[in-house]
């Protein structure tokens, strides 16, 4: 009886919080759709309703946990603690003031950029799976230059920008190369291209020796060696400067999020005020017509291909950029740091409505919840929890469309059911 | 002799790998074949080897020498009932996927994404949260040394009932399950032109949704099986991966031309490269070759693009197929 009454609160308070979480969030979104225009708070409505969703999942599952250790269901070491929890999830990047913020900055470069991939591919009608290998390949790419070649500093962190975008760019250019010449459609081989561009990474590292290697002096006399599942570091020379880590107080803190607000701006440029962009959005929304009006519809899937490729390569060689990132002989694709970073890309995308400007603002949001995730365990959450909002977040997102429009749908119905009862009083 | 050892050896392990892709790979036939494509396998075998295998800690004998001196009877039962468990909660989550992509209508790709990324973030955080680490271990091995008396037919015997374990069968009962069902009953057949012609189905009568509907949760069921498959015959122990062995499978599929017996060929070639990628430094002239074991890993997925390539013509794929189904347009 004890249980289901106290079940019974709880669902109620749930009720009450859900209500109440609602409203605020329906007040934030009014704000926000006096300050946006019209049209282009329309479009971003639904990643808005997704991302109100996947916190209320995330906050619920933690409540849930709370609830089951509450109840003695499992045991564990530490008991976490709810409302704790809860703000350090929402304080974000803003848990440990400027240091917190330096780090979700740094986070959000390559997010940033992955998202603008993807998203410059779905304006072109493409579906760019591919992110993580051509990410993955970008960071071999710059990793490789910057390790076997050695330059004066400000050169060498440069060549190893461009090395990491131009093998980026080839890896997006062939999966567009086979769907317009040999019409192989682009998420299946993108799919294929990301086993093929990590098993070829491996094969790199192993073959050009750039995994470390462990030294242990022969009993004989010489040395020893062995190689570790982990990749060299960059040379400090190629390695992105730190002119942001000083400002922010963060030791990793580089200037990745200049050059991903720039790639932002660039996007905007190409995609809004160039014919190339013009041509590229045209193929998207109707390809056939496209092709009537004399567009080269072929060399637009693999130019779009590439410049996704070359967004996503850049982001990788960012990741690799920094005196101590490693990359790890890590043979699942999902807990691959660099190709799970790849899949982010498509999650930035969807919430930025593809949009550059769009992508930027999500790319810093994912950073956001993942740099409060981080800070869960002081609340005794595990951090995971971050990645399971984000891929709820996502779920959403794909379902938001369809949500927004059912909910809008319903108060367009209750709006005129209301005129009509006004009009048979009056 | 020894040669003779090192085939059955190789045969075995091409075996247990072989099984978790097919059963997989006949799952996404199936679900393609109603037009509807299931790139969210990863995160489904990932979600059912997760509930499976969190089924067979639980159950096991809780002790080492208890576990090991299971008989053959008992392990099959304890493997047969995770594999069902797994595989329901693979169904149970592939509702998602045909929710969002059959009733809403979303895009079929991205709310596979989700799913894949649901999944394994799902799982380190449960097993994170409840056993305080990424693995979930368990002790019994389920390889079975020998079969009964089948084990002393000849050359058959040493194959195929020697050191394997209940998986392999229920993989082969599963791929002719799925082939008599396909082509040889009503269900299937309309299943197929839900596929083909969704608007010419539903003029005769058939209800598109419901068969789809049918056939991503049967998808799901199956990865989850596979998975869960997949997880016992690797290790004693599940870390939240399934070492992208779902999108393996749609290579499988692929490569298989979406026919059940090409299927078959297509998870035993594929299952032989990942075998001689882990074992080729026992093989003595694939030593001498001195390829790196990254390249046979990659050989699937080159194998399957060039097969993209050459038949894009000819492919047998179903031509509705990630086609999302509107009643209205025409």
């Amino acid at each position: 009886m004890k249980w289901r009454k106290l079940l019974k609160d709880v669902g109620k308070a749930f009720v009450v919080a859900g209500k109440f979480l609602w409203k605020i969030l329906c007040a934030v979104g009014r704000w926000l759709k006096k300050f946006f225009s019209g049209s282009l708070f329309r479009k971003a409505a639904p990643s808005f309703l997704a991302v109100g969703l996947g916190l209320l999942f995330g906050i619920f599952t933690m409540f849930i946990i709370w609830l089951l250790v509450k109840l003695e269901v499992f045991d564990v070491a530490n008991d976490p603690q709810f409302g704790k929890g809860v703000v350090k999830l929402l304080a974000g990047g803003f848990n440990r003031g400027m240091e917190s913020i330096g780090y979700m900055l740094y986070r959000a470069a390559p997010l940033i950029l992955t998202g603008l991939s993807v998203g410059f591919a779905f304006k072109t009608g493409l579906f760019n799976i591919g992110a993580p290998g051509q990410l993955v390949i970008g960071a071999l790419a710059a990793l490789t230059v910057g390790v076997k070649i050695s330059m004066p500093a400000p050169w060498h962190w440069m060549v190893c920008l461009l090395a990491g975008m131009i093998a980026g760019g080839l890896w997006g250019f062939l999966i567009g190369l086979f769907k317009a010449i040999f019409n192989v459609h682009e998420v299946v081989a993108s799919i294929m291209m990301n086993y093929i561009a990590m098993y070829f990474v491996f094969w790199a590292l192993e073959s050009f020796g750039l995994l470390y290697q462990f030294c242990m002096p022969r009993p004989g006399g010489g040395f020893s060696c062995s190689n570790a599942p982990y990749s060299v570091t960059i040379d400090v020379s190629a390695a992105l400067p730190k002119g942001l880590a000083e400002f922010f107080g963060g030791y990793s803190v580089n200037i990745g999020i200049l050059i991903a607000l720039l790639a932002v701006v660039v996007m905007h440029f190409v995609l809004n005020k160039t014919t190339l962009g013009y041509q590229l959005k045209a193929a998207g929304f109707n390809s056939d017509a496209s092709k009537y009006a004399g567009m080269n519809t072929k060399r637009n899937i693999m130019l779009s291909m590439g410049i996704a490729g070359i967004l996503a390569g850049l982001a990788g060689a960012i990741v690799i950029m920094v005196t101590d990132k490693k990359m790890f002989v890590e043979q699942a694709i999902m807990s691959q740091e660099f190709m799970s970073l790849g899949f982010d890309g498509i999650s930035i995308a969807l919430l930025g409505i593809s949009e550059p400007i769009g992508v930027g603002i999500a790319g810093l949001f994912l950073a956001y919840i993942r740099q409060g995730g981080d800070y869960m365990d002081l609340a005794n959450y595990m951090k995971e929890l971050a990645d399971v909002i984000t891929s709820v977040i996502i779920y959403f997102s794909a379902l938001s469309v369809v949500l927004y429009q059912f909910l809008s749908k319903r108060k367009q119905k209750k709006a005129a059911l209301l005129n009509a009862e006004g009009s048979d009083e009056r | 002799m020894i040669f003779n050892v090192l085939i059955y050896d190789l045969m075995h392990s091409t075996l247990e790998t072989m099984i978790p892709l097919l059963i997989v790979a006949i799952g996404a036939m199936i679900c393609e074949k109603s037009g509807v494509t299931n790139i969210a396998l990863e995160g489904i075998m990932i979600f059912g080897a997760f509930v499976g295998v969190w089924f067979i800690k639980a159950t096991e004998p809780q002790t080492l020498i208890l576990a090991a001196a299971q008989t053959n009877t008992e392990k099959s039962i304890l493997f047969l009932e995770g594999a069902l468990i797994g595989g329901v909660a693979g169904l149970l989550f592939s509702w998602l996927h045909a929710y969002a992509s059959i009733s809403l209508k979303a895009d079929q790709t991205i709310s596979a994404t989700a799913l894949n990324l649901i999944a394994p973030a799902l799982a380190v955080f449960i097993a994170r949260s409840v056993f305080g680490g990424r693995q979930i271990m368990f002790k019994t091995s389920f390889k079975m040394r020998e079969v009964g008396p089948l084990a002393n037919i000849p050359i058959f015997g040493d194959l195929f009932f020697k050191s394997v374990n209940v998986g392999l069968y229920v993989g082969i009962a599963i791929l002719l399950v799925a082939y008599v069902f396909l082509y040889k009953t009503k269900t299937g057949l309309r299943l197929m032109a839900c596929g083909e012609n969704p608007h010419a189905a539903d003029s005769l009568g058939v209800n598109i949704y419901r068969v789809r509907y049918g056939a991503v949760l049967t998808s799901g069921f199956l990865a989850g099986v596979g998975g869960f498959i997949f997880a016992v015959s690797v290790g004693k122990q599940f870390e939240g991966t399934v070492s992208g062995y779902g999108f393996l499978a749609i290579a499988v599929l692929i490569f298989g031309n979406w026919k059940p017996f090409r299927i078959l060929f297509a998870a035993f070639f594929f299952g032989l490269m990942k075998t001689i990628a882990v074992s080729y430094a026992s093989i003595p002239f694939l030593v001498e070759l001195d390829i790196s074991s990254q390249i046979y890993k990659m050989v699937p997925y080159i194998a399957t693009l060039v097969v993209l390539i050459a038949t894009s013509k000819t492919s047998h794929a179903p031509k509705a197929a990630g086609k999302i189904y509107d009643q209205g347009t025409r």
